[in-house]
């Protein structure tokens, strides 16, 4: 992509990794604040879908997060091959996450009954 | 005598031209083995990006992350974000493991073990958990403001800062608590 004396490059402008990515990002963030107090003030086992909900938004927050550190640290522009590797690793770990915590909601007794229980264990 | 020209042996050999012929050969053999020991090569004049890309691959970076003095501001968005990564780092984990060995990972295994380690470990535990999870909510609702345009200015931040401070002890005092 040129010489290193030539300005960087920035990439396209496009809507869905920019401003709806950055408004998404907030709403979510925004979100958890009353699912959170929601699902811990109700009876767990009684709301599932709640419990299901907070775990969906929390494993999303989780990875736009890990995801921004990546962006940071680990750029593609810098790092050719270690960033898109990374970036990949992170969606295929977000997927076996989602899995682990359908499993968990549906199997066993769901994310906010755990921490109910371990915390007054 | 046309490799004199590159090995840049000129000038020594000169010097050797105007002593006498007895000690000429010792001064040629004193000026020129000792001093011409590296060779030079030609290059065209494309190398010289390759020369100056490998040069500044070497060169060291001035220090900027350790000797920047340490601020609310960036030690707050930092622990933000290492509070964040680790509370997801034990997400992931525990869902992970879970996914691999439900039995080991059971959320009665999990009780039983917890409640079987000794109490300070219990509250250790719980302050562990609780303090990076007030600070990151804290501080979230923090960068929702200014998202929304609030404490912008210096002040703004610091103060929010300090309350983001004194709501985490509170709120990890209330949790650990609980």
């Amino acid at each position: 992509k040129g010489t290193v004396n030539d300005p960087t490059t920035f990439p396209p402008p496009s809507k869905t990794h920019g401003s709806y990515h950055w408004a998404f990002e907030r709403l979510l963030s925004a979100a958890l604040v009353p699912l959170t107090g929601a699902a811990f003030v109700m009876s767990p086992t009684a709301h599932p879908v709640l419990d299901g909900l907070l775990g969906v938004s929390l494993v999303m927050h989780s990875h736009i997060g890990f995801d921004s550190i990546l962006v940071d640290y680990v750029h593609k522009r810098k790092f050719p091959i270690l960033g898109p590797l990374a970036s990949w690793t992170l969606r295929a770990t977000t997927v076996g996450v989602l899995v682990g915590v359908y499993k968990f909601n549906t199997e066993d007794v769901g994310l906010t009954e755990l921490i109910a229980k371990v915390w007054t264990a | 005598m046309m490799s004199t020209r590159v090995l840049g042996l000129g000038p020594a050999l000169r010097k050797a031209v105007f002593s006498p012929r007895i000690v000429r050969n010792q001064i040629v053999l004193r000026n020129v083995a000792a001093k011409r020991g590296v060779q030079t090569q030609s290059l065209p004049p494309s190398a010289s990006i390759e020369i100056l890309n490998k040069q500044r691959l070497k060169r060291p970076s001035s220090p900027h992350f350790t000797i920047y003095q340490p601020q609310l501001t960036w030690l707050g968005s930092i622990a933000n974000r290492m509070t964040g990564a680790a509370l997801s780092v034990l997400l992931y984990g525990f869902s992970l493991a879970y996914l691999i060995s439900p039995t080991n990972f059971s959320s009665a295994k999990v009780v039983e073990y917890v409640k079987q380690v000794p109490d300070s470990v219990k509250y250790a535990g719980k302050v562990i958990l609780a303090a990076p999870f007030a600070f990151h909510s804290f501080n979230g609702l923090r960068h929702l403001g200014w998202d929304m345009g609030y404490f912008l200015s210096l002040k703004g931040a610091y103060r929010s800062g300090y309350a983001v401070l004194g709501a985490t002890a509170l709120g990890t005092v209330a949790l650990v608590l609980m």
